[in-house]
């Protein structure tokens, strides 16, 4: 110990000498560091360490940060680490500042907090982790200098292994974005504060995944990934990354995407079902990892429509139809599962729709309008409730119904009661309540005439108030009129509103003796969600109490017992909605005397007062009406110190939904005016804006729905729930060509084996009409060919069959004929001898549709021609595009179709994604060959893309409603089927071939025989297999296409 | 006892027992009038609205108009028109009998010769070339040429020419010619209204008062739903089918089914539709 303690001023101001040769500012963290090593250090090694301190100095030289910050580091690390470290430390020091001196300096700032006694991993080890994110250039650099500084509350939170990890990431993101990377480096701190340790395995497994896949998703997933990981068990987490892993090395799926689609489905399920979730998940992930992340994508729908029991249940449903499939198809059972549980599929969606006992609009729209149809008699559509809310006129409740006098709006859905039955009960029940709207003349007010029980007041109410001037020209609208008659216009039509639907549904109750039990349960399901009326303000509490006895619930009124003389006259009055003859007028009557009752009824809350609240007794109607002496009875209370609420009219009943009676009478009078001018905008106006059913709707608005007043109307399917958006481009074309008609079509999905219901929007609409000079030019140019194709169909000899009778000869003798004859000549009287008969082809009747394809790719050129001898064709004389061809072959075979009569529809189709494939008509079977059609012909031009499968079935539902023996469907394309969303993915060319191939198969089971006609030479790829044993011809010399066309029909013609 | 057959020459058939029959409008007078003065009548109607019933019930209800007051009323022959009818099978046509042959009558000529009233029911179902035939009985010459007897026949005071057809499911190929329908005068029917309808349906069918109420009114919804997967309303005489059932004591959402629902059409959804009408307008 002294031998050291001599030797230790030599060499202390060896050190501090050399220091000063430096000009060393710091003595401090020298000295410190002496002192300290002094203590432990024996002779040698002190010298050992003196050396390499001097070599350091020098090495750095000016870079005094360096040394000070190893003399610092040194001096703690010598407590708390084996003195080998320090030794070892300087040749890492001298690596990282080889790098940057920086870079040391933030390492030995950090190493003495991460170094722990026991830890056996070196400080190389760690600085080489660090070292992994630094490449050549200087924001590198900065990035390891963070991981540094950030290296021990790093260590605090997480262990060795999952730094090294992150490092990993971080410098595989760091190859992209080095700031990105820092951000992430910053942010994955408080990530591994938030999970569990034993989290960050797989939290780090999983980022690597996705950096790996995408890195700029790198940040999101850092970000995020934690909040939402967080809810994880470590098993479970660690299942669910291997879920992702598994299903992004199949299917190069972007593992972000997967992620988050898993992760915001289990959110939106509560955290008590998460374990059984996942239980189900990896149930299914043993059979096919895409099947599991479907039925996880999907969770969240299926749970809002079943039970949570009945998860399992749906499971087993998926298995059921995977191995009822499984003989029968070619696909994979994970795939038949996963597309089983997108819930695209008829089968799933029916399959859903059993265990849930939710009814969708969207599956019992047909039959509501159907039994809307035969209820109200009238032209009436039924339609989603959102539908009329998305027209801005003043209804604003998507889940109620209600109606606009022309249609019947139900909720979307109903999922009232707990099986389906009862819910399409509930429907019905609203349906026929809307109905009886309708037919029982809700709307049909008129001003001052008397009902069947109550005689008319309001000439005598106008005379006492202001009413409306005599020139007002808002007195044609009886409804305003009426309303106008009363100072609270609110109150009025609230009490008007109760006692017409209380008279609505008595009368409903009564025509529809079957629908009263469900009525009497809708009832019961709506009173048990209302408010106690002894908790409201007085006056609402009158007119909330006459609602509770409209829907039949006396024993759930609340009335004051000192009041029940303001109560029973206006029970007495409400009784008359109940009567069978009871009209508009006597609701209108009714309200306007309870109205009077409620009007000097303070609204005031008395519910803390000692008054005694009890149920009302039914009174029944009584024409002896005596308004009582509400001033004296009031009085009686003492509640004038109270202060008065500002009146809320109850709620209506939601299956009775909004009632806008003074809307619809405008409506009506709009629609049905001569004269366009009868109210003007400001009028209109005036009249919204006191009208108590509108708020914030303008004139314009109106006008705009009288003027545009053809709704959209799905025929085939259902009624869509979005109208089809479409793009600026289409929107202009939309502008020239109105669309007609919306049709919904299924689209056949392979994998799933099934149909996506109403999966694609056809809107057809009339083509332009452009210039005839196209079809006149194409005729002369064609001119030998024409006179050609005439000549041939002129001669094609008619197909079908038919017996003549009563002819003088013939091949076959008609037996009764002949017995006939031969008795009536024995008789001897004796007509000709017409007792043959003949089979002969004199009918013909020939159906053929052209089915044009106008996607963009037709207008490529066909080859350099001869502009002359191609009229009509594109800007550039020289081009002679695809669909100029088209456009030719369309005026030959018209030609041709014209000699035969044979009837013929000329379409053409495009469009852009499933809910917009636009369907235009250039011809229709009943149409007459015109100077429009020729006009629609010059229009034909490429547009967007081909959804093949969508438009034959548009057409062959044309063809099939048309009377003809012999159907032909013939479809001239350019391509392959393709379009946005046309298949799973990009290059997905399957699904778009099975569609089509599925549609023409549908053609041919309606027995249109289908034929195709491409000018793609490379059409054998694909032609095969979509048409295989149905026609097909590939026109490889495209020019030869108009005369190809015409003499394929005739084949196609004979032949069939 | 169970009744036994009988048998009755065409030309004898005459009815005896007043049909049930409420007029819907003035039908009842028309017919009288035209018949009064020989004009033939071209009732115009859908399916089962009752023109054959109207038909049997004027038959009857004519008794006193011709100078035989024997028997009640006027025979009445109908023929149910087909595309394979003949000239002969309406006129007449000569039989073998043993080496000779005998002429027999037809029912048209039957009805000429004995003052009846020829109802020939879905004329245009019948081919044209058949339908000429009767054009100079349904003018003012009012005679049949029997061309194979070298005769012509002038019709007996009391026979009338009375057609039916269905103007709704007809398509434009079996439309009845300008030339033969504008020869007759024309009387519409419709469907009765829903009082008139459970009134019907009360007496024929033999079904409560309130049973009938609701056929009544069942029929009226349906008809709402012609030309929304509906062709034709429904006819009065499904309804009163559907009465008769209920009355033997069948349930009537099972009698409507039998009678109504699967008669009139085999759409899924027109089939639910028509059966959710039913059920809301009878309990269960």
């Amino acid at each position: 110990m002294s031998n050291v303690r001599a030797q230790y001023p030599a060499l202390n101001t060896e050190l501090l000498q050399e220091a000063k040769r430096h000009g060393l500012p710091s003595f401090d963290e020298l000295s410190l560091a002496s002192q300290q090593l002094e203590k432990l250090f024996d002779d040698s090694e002190f010298r050992r360490w003196s050396e390499q301190s001097l070599r350091l100095l020098q090495y750095t030289l000016y870079a005094t940060d360096i040394s000070k910050a190893y003399f610092v580091c040194c001096a703690r690390l010598i407590s708390q680490a084996q003195h080998e470290v320090i030794f070892e430390l300087i040749d890492t020091i001298y690596e990282l500042h080889h790098r940057s001196p920086l870079l040391a300096v933030a390492f030995m700032k950090q190493l003495p907090s991460i170094l722990e006694p026991t830890d056996n991993f070196s400080t190389a080890g760690w600085a080489s982790i660090g070292l992994t994110m630094c490449s050549d250039n200087w924001k590198s650099i900065g990035l390891g200098q963070l991981f540094f500084t950030r290296l021990s509350t790093l260590q605090t939170h997480t262990d060795k292994d999952s730094i090294a990890q992150l490092a990993n990431i971080m410098s595989a993101i760091a190859k992209h974005s080095t700031e990105l990377a820092g951000n992430c480096l910053t942010q994955s701190v408080s990530a591994f504060q938030l999970l569990d340790r034993n989290l960050h395995r797989d939290f780090l497994q999983l980022g690597e995944t996705i950096v790996q896949a995408n890195w700029s998703q790198a940040w999101h997933y850092f970000e995020h990934g934690p909040g939402i990981l967080a809810a994880y068990e470590g098993q479970q987490l660690h299942e669910i990354t291997n879920l992702i892993n598994e299903i992004v090395s199949l299917y190069r799926f972007d593992p972000y995407r997967v992620f988050e689609d898993i992760m915001e489905a289990v959110v939106q399920i509560s955290p008590a079902e998460h374990a059984d979730l996942h239980r189900q998940a990896m149930q299914l992930n043993r059979i096919h990892p895409l099947a599991a992340l479907e039925f996880l994508r999907s969770a969240p729908r299926v749970r809002s429509l079943v039970p949570r029991e009945a998860m399992d249940d749906w499971i087993e449903s998926a298995l059921r139809y995977q191995s009822s499939l499984k003989s029968g198809s070619a696909e994979e059972p994970g795939e038949l599962l996963a597309a089983f549980f997108k819930i695209e599929s008829a089968s799933a969606t029916q399959a859903l729709a059993e265990l849930s006992g939710r009814v969708d609009f969207e599956h019992t729209g047909n039959l509501l309008r159907l039994y809307g149809q035969a209820l109200a008699g009238k032209e009436i559509r039924v339609q989603p409730a959102r539908a009329l809310v998305n027209r801005g006129l003043g209804w604003t409740s998507a889940q109620s119904t209600t109606t606009d006098g022309q249609t019947i709006y139900v909720p979307q859905f109903i999922d009232t009661f707990t099986d389906a039955g009862s819910n399409l009960q509930a429907y019905k029940v609203c349906v026929a309540h809307q109905a009886g709207r309708l037919v029982f003349g809700s709307f049909s007010f008129r001003y001052d005439m008397d009902g069947a029980y109550l005689p008319a007041t309001q000439s005598a109410r106008a005379a006492k108030c202001q009413g409306l001037a005599e020139d007002d020209p808002l007195r044609v609208i009886a409804m305003h009129r009426y309303l106008d008659l009363f100072d609270d216009r609110p109150l009025i039509h609230g009490i008007f509103s109760l006692v017409e639907d209380y008279r609505v549904n008595c009368q409903t109750r009564r025509e529809y003796p079957g629908l009263v039990k469900w009525i009497d349960l809708v009832q019961a399901d709506e009173i048990r969600v209302r408010p106690d009326p002894s908790g409201l303000p007085l006056r609402q509490a009158l007119v909330d109490n006459l609602l509770h006895v409209s829907l039949g619930s006396i024993a759930t009124t609340r009335w004051p017992t000192a009041l029940r003389q303001l109560m029973e006259p206006a029970l007495q009055v409400l009784a008359v909605a109940a009567e069978e003859a009871a009209t508009v007028q006597d609701s209108a009557e009714a309200a306007a005397f309870i109205y009077d009752i409620a009007r000097q009824i303070p609204n005031v809350q008395v519910s803390g007062s000692t008054l005694i609240w009890e149920h009302v007794e039914a009174c029944p109607f009584s024409t002896s009406l005596v308004l009582p002496d509400v001033d004296r009875l009031i009085a009686g209370l003492e509640i004038g110190s109270l202060e008065e609420t500002a009146y809320e009219n109850p709620l209506l009943a939601n299956f009775h939904g909004e009632f806008k009676p003074e809307l619809v009478q405008t409506l009506d009078l709009l629609r049905n005016s001569q004269d366009a001018e009868f109210l003007t905008a400001e009028q209109l106006q005036e009249l919204l804006d006191q009208s108590e059913e509108v708020e914030g709707v303008t004139a314009e608005s109106i006008e705009r729905e009288i003027a545009t007043d053809e709704p959209v109307e799905l025929e085939a399917g259902t009624v869509s729930e979005e109208t089809p958006d479409a793009s600026e481009e289409e929107a202009e074309i939309e502008d020239l060509e109105q669309v007609l008609h919306w049709y919904s079509y299924d689209e056949w999905n392979y994998r799933a084996n099934d149909y996506l219901k109403g999966w694609c929007q056809v809107g057809e609409r009339n083509l332009k009409q452009g210039s005839e000079e196209f079809y006149d030019a194409t005729l002369k140019k064609y001119t030998g060919l024409v006179a050609a194709v005439r000549r041939q169909f002129e001669l094609m000899r008619p197909e079908s069959q038919r017996i003549l009778k009563n002819l003088d000869d013939g091949p076959q003798i008609d037996l009764d004929k002949a017995t006939e004859f031969f008795i009536d000549k024995k008789a001897g009287v004796g007509p000709r001898a017409r007792f043959y008969s003949r089979r002969d082809k004199i009918e013909r009747s020939v159906a053929v549709a052209f089915l044009m394809d106008m996607s963009g790719s037709t207008q490529e050129p066909v080859r350099a021609a001869d502009p002359a001898l191609h009229p009509g064709t594109s800007n550039d004389p020289n081009e002679l595009r695809i669909i100029d061809l088209e456009k030719a072959s369309t005026v030959l075979i018209i030609e041709a179709l014209e000699a035969i009569g044979d009837s013929y529809g000329i379409y053409g189709f495009s469009g852009y994604g499933r809910s917009n494939v636009s369907y235009h008509i250039i011809k229709e079977f009943d149409q007459q060959f015109d100077i429009k059609v020729k006009q629609r012909i010059d229009s034909i031009e490429p547009l967007k893309s081909t959804r093949m499968g969508a438009a034959i079935r548009h057409t062959s539902s044309k063809l099939a409603e048309w009377p003809a023996k012999v159907k032909i469907l013939m479809l001239i394309s350019d391509g392959r089927p393709q379009d946005q969303g046309y298949g799973e993915h990009h290059g997905d060319h399957d699904y778009a071939i099975h569609d089509t191939r599925q549609a023409l198969t549908e053609c041919k089971q309606q027995g249109i025989v289908p034929f195709l006609i491409t000018v793609d030479k490379e059409g054998q790829d694909y032609l095969k297999d979509i048409c295989k044993d149905m026609g097909y011809e590939i026109v490889s010399d495209v020019e030869a296409l108009p005369q190809r066309l015409t003499t394929i029909y005739r084949h196609l013609a004979t032949k069939s | 006892m169970r009744k036994k057959y009988t048998r009755i020459q065409a030309e004898d058939f005459r009815i005896h027992e007043e049909p049930f029959y409420l007029p819907i409008a003035d039908e009842v007078e028309l017919f009288e009038s035209a018949y009064k003065q020989h004009l033939p009548i071209l009732l115009k109607g859908p399916t089962g609205c009752g023109k054959t019933r109207f038909v049997e019930y004027m038959s009857w209800r004519l008794h006193g108009q011709i100078n035989d007051h024997d028997v009640k009323g006027v025979p009445l022959i109908t023929v149910a028109c087909h595309e394979d009818l003949t000239a002969s099978d309406l006129v007449g046509r000569y039989l073998l009998e043993g080496e000779t042959t005998r002429w027999i009558d037809g029912p048209l000529t039957r009805a000429v010769k004995s003052g009846a009233i020829c109802y020939l029911d879905e004329i245009v179902e019948a081919r044209k070339d058949t339908t000429v035939l009767i054009h100079p009985l349904a003018d003012y010459r009012r005679i049949l040429p029997i061309e194979k007897r070298g005769e012509l026949l002038e019709a007996a005071e009391g026979f009338a020419l009375v057609i039916s057809f269905n103007p709704g499911y007809q398509s434009v190929l079996k439309d009845l010619k300008h030339s033969t329908r504008q020869r007759f005068v024309a009387i519409e029917f419709d469907y009765p209204d829903r009082d008139l309808e459970a009134r019907i349906i009360l007496t024929e069918s033999g079904c409560d008062a309130s049973i009938a109420d609701n056929l009544a009114k069942l029929g009226e919804k349906i008809r709402h739903l012609k030309s929304h997967g509906l062709s034709e309303g429904i006819s009065t005489r499904l309804l009163v089918y559907a009465g008769k059932l209920i009355a033997d004591g069948i349930k009537p959402l099972r009698a409507c089914q039998t009678a109504i629902i699967w008669s009139l059409s085999d759409d899924d959804e027109i089939q639910q539709a028509i059966q959710a009408v039913v059920l809301s307008i009878f309990e269960e």
